[in-house]
């Protein structure tokens, strides 16, 4: 009795790192892609430069997932796009983002996010990232298993932009909260 | 204008076209708010300066070990509604009360930790619903093998996951919401009006409402919209895209909210703030619509054979852009060279002969009718106005 408490205690402790097989349920993560790139070729003219996300949406909980019932929403921010050479920005509002839910789900007792939020929608975007917005929600009870959520993000490139490469850091929360 | 565009084109065409980020093996992070397996997230009553302890389970659900940054930040509302987090401020309301055990945890990959925290809810705290989170972040990846370095427009993603820590406060509810100025606003095509929304209130709240649009008293559009959750004194500017342009001119707009009062029952409020459109604004919503969609960019997580099609054609296209503006430069070197003042004329360097670059896009008729045009010798940089070269070789023999 006294070893097995003693265990309990260790397991306990702050940042205890616990084994697989213990491994927690009711969990959401999301696995975007670490970068993403695309080119515009300058031309006179106002362009849009479009590139896609495609984000496994992990939302899963003990009991053949049966747990997972609050919903959980992905919030995106972003700092504005900053040339490396020429230090000039594009629009703080140069980014719209739009997402679209891959029918098939996997996982038991999988189900597709209903989702409310409406698009296009504009990206917030400043020197340091203003507060977020949601890009896609899962409704109580849906959303459940792994989906797969592709987000398509359109850049405005304005025909007098300068040419370099432009930077930005987008960052995307999986978020479970009221 | 013509040389910067040449310019401009070079050097956004050596860009290669989409970056192949085939997901790299990397750690996942998760969390779990320990003793609310059901809601997914904490909700505490506390009374001001209580303290509470709690624990969340960080895990990696990766392929790969790795640190998360633990931290806790404000809740706020977005600008489209729902609750979101300030991970780029420091926290100065819920998320200041937290406390976390640790900053930074290492997991290997299918393991996890569990992560002790305290909530103190300072003395003097109004009665209320306050929302803070924990943020567990993954170190921010500053290089992918599967990115070049040449590229016009680069995203790097920050990946958290947050979990809620709601507390309430007691004492006495109150639901309450200011309705401000309207405005309009939107992008390429898109026309929004914007209102401005306080939640003056004390309760979270997800109200329902509606927008008309008035010209000269007659309802042009009627609107309506169902929002998310709105934080307690918050306040937003929210977007109604409108369905039908509205054109220059002045209107009215007739704003309802309709949301749950602190016994349960509908309360609603109503607005008839006017605005106007100026041309501006049309032109700004609706010429910003012309751009051209550049072939999409791809899934990012394109399979690699993707990628490599991807840059073999960038690459030709890259090569044949670059023979053209080669070729194209020459002669825009020889024919169409932008001058610029001369700071210093060597007369010794021009023998045997001028080499002349001219100006053609800072032409001027003489008074007879006859175009000239800068001419500036690349050997000796002396610069003459002429009609030709021959013109402009005799200017400079005549001293």
């Amino acid at each position: 009795m006294r070893t097995r408490l003693g265990l309990s205690a260790v397991l306990m402790t702050a940042g205890a790192v616990l084994p697989a097989a213990a491994v927690a349920a009711n969990t959401l993560t999301i696995s975007p892609p670490s970068t993403a790139a695309f080119s515009v070729t300058l031309n006179g003219a106002d362009q849009t430069g479009v590139t896609s996300l495609a984000i496994p949406v992990s939302y899963t909980s003990n009991a053949q997932n049966k747990f997972a019932t609050s919903g959980w929403k992905i919030t995106a921010t972003s700092t504005v796009f900053a040339g490396t050479t020429t230090s000039r920005t594009l629009s703080t509002t140069a980014t719209t983002v739009s997402v679209t839910d891959d029918p098939s789900c996997t996982d038991q007792n999988c189900s597709n996010p209903s989702n409310s939020v409406s698009y296009p929608l504009t990206l917030p975007a400043g020197t340091t990232a203003p507060p977020a917005v949601a890009i896609v929600n899962a409704a109580p009870n849906t959303g459940v298993g792994t989906n797969t959520e592709t987000v398509q993000i359109s850049v405005a490139v304005p025909a007098n932009t300068y040419a370099d490469t432009y930077q930005s850091i987008l960052t995307l929360a999986a978020v479970e909260g009221p | 204008m013509p040389l910067r565009l040449v310019a401009s084109a070079f050097l956004a065409t050596l860009a290669l076209a989409p970056a192949a980020g085939a997901a790299a093996p990397s750690a996942v992070f998760g969390l779990r708010a320990v003793g609310n397996p059901k809601l997914g997230y904490f909700v505490y009553d506390l009374g001001a300066g209580a303290t509470r302890k709690g624990a969340v389970i960080v895990s990696n659900t990766g392929t790969r070990s790795g640190a998360a940054k633990l931290y806790a930040v404000d809740g706020g509302t977005g600008s489209t509604t729902g609750t979101v987090y300030l991970t780029d401020n420091k926290p100065v309301r819920a998320g200041a009360w937290i406390t976390l055990a640790e900053s930074r945890v290492t997991i290997a990959p299918g393991k996890f930790a569990r992560i002790p925290f305290t909530v103190h809810v300072p003395a003097g705290t109004a009665p209320g619903e306050w929302v803070g989170g924990l943020v567990a972040e993954a170190a921010l990846q500053t290089e992918s093998g599967h990115t070049t370095s040449k590229t016009g427009v680069q995203i790097k993603i920050r990946n958290q996951t947050i979990v809620a820590v709601q507390v309430n406060v007691p004492g006495e509810r109150r639901a309450a919401f200011a309705i401000g100025a309207v405005k309009t606003g939107g992008q390429r095509g898109f026309q929004q009006v914007l209102i401005h929304l306080t939640n003056t209130g004390n309760v979270l709240s997800k109200p329902t409402g509606s927008l008309d649009i008035l010209q000269a008293g007659k309802v042009a559009e009627t609107l309506p919209f169902k929002m998310d959750s709105f934080l307690p004194q918050t306040t937003i500017d929210y977007p109604v895209l409108l369905t039908k342009a509205l054109p220059a001119g002045d209107y009215q707009a007739r704003v309802s909210l309709s949301f749950p009062s602190a016994s349960g029952a509908t309360q609603a409020i109503h607005a008839t703030p006017a605005f106007s459109v100026s041309k501006q604004d049309v032109k700004q919503v609706f010429t910003s619509a012309a751009p051209t969609q550049q072939a999409p960019g791809g899934t990012v997580a394109s399979s690699s054979a993707n990628s490599t099609s991807w840059a073999v054609i960038a690459g030709i296209v890259a090569a044949l852009v670059l023979l053209a503006l080669a070729a194209g430069g020459i002669l825009a070197r020889r024919r169409k060279r932008a001058l610029t003042p001369t700071v210093q004329v060597d007369p010794a360097s021009c023998t045997p002969f001028h080499y002349w670059d001219v100006d053609y896009d800072h032409g001027a008729q003489d008074g007879d009718g006859t175009w000239r045009f800068p001419h500036r010798c690349r050997n000796c940089g002396l610069e003459v106005t002429a009609k030709d070269i021959t013109d402009a070789s005799a200017q400079a023999d005549a001293g």
